[in-house]
């Protein structure tokens, strides 16, 4: 189900999609990629994972595209690292301070809602359970962030 | 009337002889120095009044020990120098044996004695005077024989003049009849002259010669005066009457100089008798200047009159007749007697009636004070016995039993209370003059006794708690525990106690009791934090557990729907129309099911969910809703109508979910049917406020009323869309706000559903 989990990209990765369920992830990168909001989506299954790409170490040390993702699309509850532990690291990151996060979880949480906004999120969208609602959030997402949004290439640029 | 009262103890000798007494106790009212109680007590009696060894008091005290015969004087007169000064007093006294010592009430007489002594005093005078005259005077009282007739008179009185006339010591004239001495009497008229005032009533004067065998003596002016009684004589030798008339004033006027310096009333009453000879009427015929102020009327208002025209109410009273008495039989009298002013009682007097010469002499002393202070004593003691008998507690006064050499070697019971009877089994009769030891043979060896001669001996008051005490009484062993306290009363000893035994078996079954009661108390305790821990851990892991499978269901669920329908749009050429159908059910139902499953996070949500107390403005959450609703409703919409809601008070987000599943649940049913309409209402009723949502369409059955508001129950599951949590969502949150929700309806004739909420409090409210 999976064809773009490269660890070496030849072209600047767009999108990284954290997420630890692989039919969400898959779901996900399908629309988004039908609607072609995005070429190049990387998808990595938790936490620590997205930070050992994010911060070029472990497996992705040796990645050469030291640019960081146009977009970081989060999962909240996954195993090992969680999604707030990815966002708090990432606003505290010089480099990565200023990426757009968008949370995409299942959770609807007040509490959760709340801790998001307060560590940085840029957007907090929840996973509609029927495919019809997800598909358009997903789509409305993408088209938002990448087409629409303009956000700084970098920190420095900022 | 003994208002003062002293206890004192033998000392005695190594003979066991009396050689003193030592003061214990004394109400020092009226102790002839006036000395202070503390200057007294604990001294030897001799010490205190030496003067006693001499006295004929001493004796009677001896005797009294010796034998128990109460000792009872009146007038007791008593000297003794004290500060150099030589103080005489007299007393009343009562004196009984009171164990090894005795009880001396007593009380100052020493007013009334010089009363006494006064008034004894002036009549010797008066005699004095008479016998001072150089003249004769005597006194006769007729005798009379059986018919009434004088056969004689008889001497009463006679003075020292006539003595000498008579040559004859008084006590052969007095008493004596004039015939009988004289029988020459009548020849000589001397008879008839005598008598003639008698018979009328009228005093005479009349010259005559007196005689005797050597011739005649002399010439007589002899003033003849009947009296009530007889008749006085006075037989004047004219020479020398004016020196002697001279002298008998002066004795009066000193007389009466000396009652009008007396403090207290006194008066003399002179008989008034009818024909018969009965007393009518006592006549005033002196009174003095303190007599004047109790009757407040001067004197010339009083004498001359009588006692029954002043002061009628004397015959109820009883002093009449002891006046009357005392005259008739010569005998002196004593009584009390109150007397009355307008205002009521003025006092309260006693009376000392005394038959003379002049009349009947009657002093007064006013003893209200005394009486009332007696009477206060006597309350007093009866208050103390009274509540001695009421205490439940034992309580026994003790004297001291000693033994030759002076050592306490048992105790005699005096008086025990009916609770201390009760505790020793046996009756106050038995005991009261018994011994301590005979009763109780284990307080020698238990030390009770030692410890008893202690207190009597040191004054140290006992007090022990928890004795434990073995004894034989009735034959029997017994057991007790007492708690005991002992003071030292006189040559003895008071001694309370009272039985523990039933407490402290009490006390130690309440001991266990409470033991085992707190054991109890923490095995439960710690069982229901156990318990509480127990249910707290698996409601958390309930919670977390349905909170994960729901979460965890979901992805699946939404990957099902979402494959099957990427299956429809992309490969929809290899799939027949029945196969697309087939498809596009199982991704509804996949759906249908995470709509499920979004209920039960909600449902579980409500009771994690804070609940706020704000003032919520029902119309504008109702209208918002409603607009809410209406943009995400695809289809035909309803006429909704809200009214003006009254306000409630709680959490907005939680009552807005009631209000959506409310009215999103009257849309759903009511939008197919013509003409549909919706209306929201509320009203205010008693302590809250009630909502109602009512709708014109499908209705449901009432039967099933009941069912409406449990989890997954659906009455429509056909014809309408729904998991059958809406209801279950609004039952959980308007409970949860202490309020209540029910439905009324008809099968295809609408439905009202309503629910009812705590009236907001009016002056914490607060719009949101």
């Amino acid at each position: 189900m999976t064809d773009s989990n490269s660890i070496a990209p030849a072209e600047p990765v767009e999108i990284l999609l954290a997420e630890d369920e692989p039919s969400d992830a898959d779901l996900c990168m399908r629309v988004l990629r039908r609607k072609k909001a995005a070429n190049h989506i990387v998808w990595v299954k938790d936490g620590a994972e997205a930070l050992d790409f994010l911060f070029t170490r472990g497996p992705y040390a040796s990645r050469t595209g030291t640019d960081r993702p146009r977009l970081l699309l989060l999962d909240i509850k996954m195993p090992s690292v969680d999604g707030f532990e990815v966002l708090r690291q990432v606003r505290a990151d010089e480099r990565l301070a200023t990426m757009p996060v968008v949370i995409m979880t299942s959770s609807s949480e007040e509490r959760d809602i709340a801790q998001g906004y307060q560590l940085g999120v840029n957007s907090y969208v929840t996973k509609p359970v029927d495919f019809a609602s997800f598909r358009q959030a997903v789509q409305d997402v993408g088209m938002y962030w990448m087409v629409l949004n303009k956000a700084p290439r970098t920190s420095q640029a900022n | 009337m003994l208002d003062s009262a002293m206890l004192a103890t033998a000392v005695r000798d190594e003979d066991g002889r009396i050689v003193d007494f030592v003061v214990d106790y004394i109400k020092p009212v009226a102790e002839i120095g006036q000395r202070p109680a503390e200057e007294i007590v604990g001294r030897r009696f001799l010490d205190v009044w030496p003067s006693a060894a001499g006295s004929p008091i001493w004796g009677m005290m001896l005797y009294l020990m010796e034998t128990g015969e109460p000792i009872t004087l009146d007038n007791f007169v008593y000297s003794e120098v004290i500060d150099g000064r030589a103080v005489t007093a007299a007393f009343d006294i009562r004196m009984t044996r009171l164990g090894d010592g005795f009880l001396d009430n007593f009380r100052d007489v020493t007013e009334r004695y010089r009363v006494q002594q006064d008034l004894e005093a002036s009549e010797r005078r008066f005699r004095s005077a008479l016998d001072a005259l150089m003249d004769p005077f005597f006194m006769f009282v007729p005798v009379r024989d059986g018919q009434g007739k004088i056969v004689d008179l008889e001497f009463q009185f006679v003075n020292e003049a006539a003595e000498r006339l008579y040559q004859m010591p008084r006590q052969d004239i007095v008493g004596h009849g004039l015939l009988e001495l004289f029988p020459s009497g009548r020849e000589l008229g001397i008879w008839d002259t005598y008598l003639e005032p008698i018979k009328t009533g009228t005093p005479a004067r009349v010259d005559l010669p007196y005689f005797d065998e050597h011739g005649v003596k002399g010439l007589f002016e002899v003033s003849l005066t009947p009296g009530d009684e007889g008749l006085i004589i006075s037989a004047r030798d004219v020479s020398e009457a004016r020196q002697a008339q001279e002298a008998l004033q002066a004795s009066e006027k000193r007389f009466r100089s000396a009652l009008d310096a007396l403090m207290d009333p006194f008066f003399i009453l002179g008989p008034v008798r009818d024909d018969q000879g009965k007393i009518v009427e006592l006549e005033y015929r002196y009174v003095n200047r303190a007599a004047e102020r109790l009757y407040q009327m001067p004197r010339q208002d009083i004498v001359g009159h009588g006692l029954t025209e002043l002061f009628p109410s004397v015959r109820e009273l009883g002093i009449w007749d002891t006046y009357v008495e005392s005259i008739e039989t010569g005998t002196t009298a004593r009584t009390d007697s109150p007397y009355f002013n307008e205002h009521g009682v003025a006092g309260l007097f006693e009376l000392s009636v005394t038959p003379g010469d002049e009349g009947l002499l009657v002093a007064a002393r006013d003893v209200s004070e005394a009486r009332q202070a007696q009477e206060a004593l006597r309350a007093s003691e009866e208050r103390f016995r009274t509540s001695v008998e009421a205490l439940q507690d034992g309580f026994a006064v003790f004297s001291a039993i000693r033994d030759s050499a002076g050592v306490i070697a048992d105790f005699r019971y005096e008086y025990i209370n009916e609770a201390g009877c009760r505790m020793d089994q046996r009756s106050r009769e038995d005991t009261v003059g018994h011994t301590l030891t005979e009763l109780f043979p284990a307080s020698v060896t238990s030390g009770l006794l030692a410890a008893y001669a202690l207190v009597a001996e040191t004054g140290e008051p006992l007090t022990r708690e928890d004795v434990d005490y073995e004894d034989v009484y009735g034959g029997r062993r017994v057991s007790r525990a007492l708690d005991i306290r002992v003071v030292k009363l006189g040559d003895g000893i008071v001694a309370t106690w009272r039985d523990v035994a039933e407490r402290r078996r009490a006390e130690e079954t309440m001991t266990r009791q409470a033991v085992a009661l707190r054991r109890n108390a923490a095995e439960l305790e710690d069982r229901v934090r156990e318990r509480t821990a127990d249910l707290v851990r698996s409601n958390q892991e309930l919670a977390s557990f349905g909170h994960s499978v729901a979460h965890d269901l979901r992805a699946p669920l939404r990957a099902i729907d979402g494959y099957c329908q990427i299956l429809l749009d992309e490969h929809a050429a290899q799939l027949d129309e029945d196969g697309q159908v087939l498809l596009g059910d199982v991704g509804r139902y996949a759906v249908r099911m995470g709509h499920l499953i979004e209920g039960m996070l909600a449902l579980a949500r409500i009771g994690r969910k804070d609940l706020g107390h704000v003032r919520i403005d029902m119309t504008a959450l109702a209208e918002s809703v409603v607009t809410d609703l209406r943009r995400g409703h695809a289809g035909a919409w309803p006429a909704i109508a809200v009214g003006q809601l009254a306000d409630a008070s709680g959490a907005p987000e939680l009552i807005r979910q009631v209000w959506e599943n409310l009215i999103g649940n009257a849309v759903k049913f009511s939008a197919n049917q013509p003409d549909a309409q919706v209306s929201v209402e509320s009203q205010e009723a008693a302590g809250e406020v009630i909502y109602h949502v009512r709708d014109n369409g499908v209705g449901f059955d009432m039967a099933y009323a009941g069912k409406l508001f449990g989890v997954f129950q659906r009455l429509h599951p056909a014809d309408f869309p729904g998991t059958g949590i809406g209801l279950a969502i609004v039952a959980r949150i308007v409970e949860r706000l202490g309020g209540r929700v029910w439905a009324e309806g008809r099968v295809g004739d609408g439905a009202c559903f309503s629910f009812a909420l705590p009236a907001p409090s009016t002056e914490n409210g607060e719009t949101p």
